[in-house]
């Protein structure tokens, strides 16, 4: 029965098959982050992010939602910095705040980001007029 | 709800798996590694297993350990009732023969009437879940026969002996050299004589310049030799001996820098915060609307989070801006001056080199706001590997766990990271090291990523071989 749950969330989590990022995939993922990281609470999350081998609900709360992680958590505020141009852009959605948001994610990684913002980078990119 | 690998098993608490396909990541460190036999317990907080490795006789033994769900269905598969039995078989032999003079084992025979009954008992209660997923048989050749011969284990279902831990570098032996030391580096491992003369006599005033500036910044934390080293060792190393051009990226000049990055230092140039609240106004009306309950917790949560950033994003600009203006520069250009041709161009050295100090002074400030500790010596070099990766690269792909604070840490963990850029990094750190190294001259490494990437050194430098010593620069 998991798998097919798992199966219908597939289109946003599942790296074997990536379906394409969405703002409404992104605010429908929000909301079970947020449960998600409840669930887990802040001393585990703290042990996830000493891990390489890390649960996918933790990609998706770094790149997108990264106010979610606690206090301690590796990597936080480093995961927070690029939030503000990204919640600029995602209210705005614009060709400005989509440069600025893409700009910053780049200089963090030196034009190489993980896979999953690299995704995001080309599929949250505004339509051009 | 579970968001899992969807081609594992589906790993039921309980039941017994072999760790097969990579190795799993406990929350303590450990490594569990193929060959290995786990019991998982149960599901812990949604998000990992609980479980326990098992002995030769498949008993738990050891702590409880946890691991993400996803990375155990990943790793595990099914155990056959035929392989728990031989293994019980096999097992039961050799720890026999180890032991038998000591700690005397039951025969053989009756422990695995007691897994088969076990097992068969599960079987008909239901409580095994079998995944539909054929579990690899051992071919008949490799099934062990009852002889004597046969009582070596097959080596696969054998726990894997750990590696032995090698000693990390103490923080306080990264001893850099002094800059004169370092000046005969660059004269032994020289490109040109023409190259080498710019450097003495235009680059060094202003390398020594800028790390006066960044010394005094840091409040004489970070000695101002230590900087003049590392960023002689950096420039060398970008612009291959002086040289600066354009790399096959299209990064440019002495400090090679991308698109991006000049992007990244016209953004702290034109940084001019506009905000008149403080930041903690701004986090204290958050909190009334909250308690007037006009925002959620979560809300709460999220506009916090995002002054939290803004307010770092903010210092480290500030910071960044009055280390710009603190490191003299004789034509100090304007942000909408730094554009390609600007950064090709060795004449402006002055500026480029500022620019490579805003790079550095950029990544220890970001790894201090994520309290990572390191001594400032070690920050220094980490962060010549994030001028290479990027801050957030190495810190996902070297760094990871915030106790890999040696070269050798950074550069096992680069090793393992899979990245891309991971091999081009491990090069260029080692480059570094090598070249801030005191009472070392071993060579720098050739810009192809199969050089250097190993620590040991070879082929030192010596005053008899100077000037002719290239190492694998030529």
């Amino acid at each position: 029965m998991r798998k097919y749950i798992a199966l219908l969330f597939c289109g946003l989590i599942c790296s074997a098959t990536p379906a394409k990022l969405s703002w409404s995939k992104l605010e429908l993922l929000e909301g079970k982050l947020e449960k998600w990281s409840q669930n887990v609470g802040e001393k585990d999350l703290i042990k996830i992010g000493k891990m390489n081998q890390r649960p996918e609900e933790i990609k998706y709360i770094r790149a997108f939602f990264p106010y979610l992680l606690p206090q301690g958590f590796f990597s936080r505020k480093l995961d927070l910095s690029c939030y503000p141009s990204f919640d600029q852009f995602k209210k705005e959605r614009n060709s400005k705040t989509y440069h600025s948001w893409k700009s910053c994610i780049n200089e963090l990684y030196a034009d190489n980001p993980p896979e999953l913002l690299q995704r995001a980078i080309n599929d949250l990119r505004p339509a051009s007029k | 709800m579970q968001i899992s690998n969807l081609f594992g098993v589906e790993v039921t608490p309980d039941h017994s798996y072999r760790v097969s396909n990579g190795s799993i990541e406990t929350t303590t460190g450990d490594i569990i590694r193929p060959g290995e036999f786990i019991k998982v317990t149960r599901v812990h907080q949604g998000w990992a297993f609980a479980f326990q490795r098992l002995d030769n006789y498949l008993r738990p033994t050891g702590p409880m350990l946890f691991a993400s769900r996803n990375w155990v269905e990943a790793a595990v598969t099914d155990m056959s009732i035929e392989e728990i039995i031989r293994m019980v078989q096999g097992a039961g032999d050799v720890v026999q023969e180890i032991v038998a003079p000591r700690v005397p084992c039951p025969p053989r025979d009756d422990i695995a009437q007691i897994i088969l009954e076990s097992v068969a008992g599960d079987l008909n209660t239901g409580a095994v879940t079998r995944s539909p997923r054929p579990v690899a048989r051992p071919t008949p050749a490799a099934t062990p026969t009852p002889t004597e011969e046969s009582f070596a284990p097959i080596s696969s279902i054998r726990p894997v002996p750990r590696p032995e831990r090698r000693p990390t570098r103490e923080l306080s032996s990264f001893l850099y050299k002094s800059p004169a030391d370092a000046d005969s580096y660059f004269a032994c491992y020289k490109n040109s004589n023409d190259l080498h003369l710019d450097y003495e006599t235009r680059y060094r005033t202003s390398i020594r310049r800028m790390a006066q500036a960044y010394g005094q910044q840091t409040g004489g934390e970070i000695p101002q030799d230590d900087v003049t080293t590392l960023m002689s060792c950096l420039i060398f190393r970008e612009s291959a001996q002086w040289r600066g051009g354009t790399s096959s990226t299209g990064a440019l000049g002495l400090g090679q820098f991308t698109q991006t990055a000049r992007e990244q230092v016209r953004d702290i140039l034109t940084y001019n915060p506009s905000r008149t609240r403080s930041f903690d106004d701004r986090v204290a009306e958050q909190r009334s609307e909250r308690e007037a309950g006009r925002l959620s917790s979560a809300e709460l949560r999220r506009n916090l989070g995002m002054i939290e950033a803004e307010r770092d994003n903010h210092d480290r600009k500030v910071a960044l801006k009055e280390l710009w203006n603190s490191i003299p520069m004789t034509n100090r250009p304007s942000a909408s001056q730094i554009n390609s041709s600007f950064v090709a161009d060795n004449d402006n050295h002055e500026a480029v080199i500022a620019m490579s100090a805003l790079m550095l002074r950029n990544c220890q400030i970001r790894m201090e706001q994520d309290d990572i500790e390191m001594d400032a010596r070690t920050s220094l070099l980490a962060c010549a590997g994030a001028y290479n990766m990027g801050v957030g690269g190495f810190q996902q792909n070297a760094i990871v766990r915030n106790g890999a604070q040696s070269l050798e840490g950074w550069i096992r963990n680069l090793r393992n990271s899979g990245d891309s850029q991971s091999a081009e990094t491990r090069n260029h750190l080692v480059s570094v090291n090598r070249c801030i190294s005191g009472g070392e001259n071993f060579p720098p490494c050739g810009t192809g990523p199969d050089y250097c990437t190993a620590l040991p050194m070879s082929n030192p430098c010596t005053e008899d071989a100077s000037p002719t010593c290239v190492g694998e620069c030529r």
